[in-house]
């Protein structure tokens, strides 16, 4: 049970980062450059 | 942040469709330590604004290499190869204009940002992977951060961004709320060399 819950914490993380770092906006930006 | 937005709005869309978070255990994708590794390279270049161009355009083709062999070895993936085509799409737009994502002074003006669209040409938009280019100069410009999202969002997406978008929340839709036997049978797939 708790192999599932860290394997799906880690799929979020995985699959939130590699949109957020693959789409062209940074979304920290400051600047607003981008989304 | 509108990406994640777009993230969050699949998956509450998956539950609704009595889809579950444990599911996703059944689909988790495969050397998730590049994603990392590359979000940290573009995080730190962002905030840390090295002054030599040349490091920064070979930090972020670093960054984005590690994302593309992150997408090939999880290519099995539902929605992973959109997001890839979302990937490609903004490597393109980066790679016609010098490294870096141009973005228009009327994009920056209709999403409110009008204080950066008077910056000279060629000004490299700070926190961002942005160079501010005329369309008329830029390369492939209609690849670049051209929709604009007016106030109080004030972002402004490039059509990998939209692709991208849609490869994470196709993912979602598809490891949520598919029966965890047939996730099972995927990842399995996935896995095999």
């Amino acid at each position: 049970m708790k192999k599932v819950y860290w394997l799906v914490v880690y799929t979020v993380l995985t699959v939130a980062a590699a949109v957020i770092a693959s789409g062209a906006p940074i979304p920290w930006s400051t600047s607003g450059g981008g989304g | 942040m509108v990406l994640l937005v777009i993230l969050v709005a699949s998956a509450l869309v998956a539950l609704i469709r009595g889809g579950r978070f444990r599911n996703l255990a059944s689909w988790a994708p495969r050397w998730g330590y590049l994603v990392a590794l590359a979000l940290v390279i573009q995080v730190g270049v962002v905030y840390l604004q090295p002054e030599s161009q040349p490091l920064i355009i070979a930090l972020f083709a670093l960054s984005l290499t590690l994302l593309a062999t992150f997408v090939v070895a999880n290519r099995r993936l539902p929605g992973m190869m959109l997001l890839g085509v979302g990937l490609a799409l903004n490597v393109v737009a980066m790679a016609a204009n010098g490294g870096f994502m141009p973005v228009s002074p009327g994009a920056l003006v209709h999403a409110g940002l009008g204080s950066l669209a008077s910056l000279p040409e060629g000004s490299l938009l700070e926190g961002s992977k942005d160079i501010l280019i005329w369309p008329e100069h830029a390369r492939l410009w209609w690849l670049g951060d051209v929709i604009p999202l007016p106030p109080p969002i004030s972002v402004v997406l490039s059509i990998g961004d939209l692709v991208v978008g849609a490869g994470g929340a196709w993912y979602l839709q598809v490891a949520m709320v598919s029966r965890e036997r047939d996730g099972s049978r995927a990842h399995a797939e996935v896995a095999a060399p």
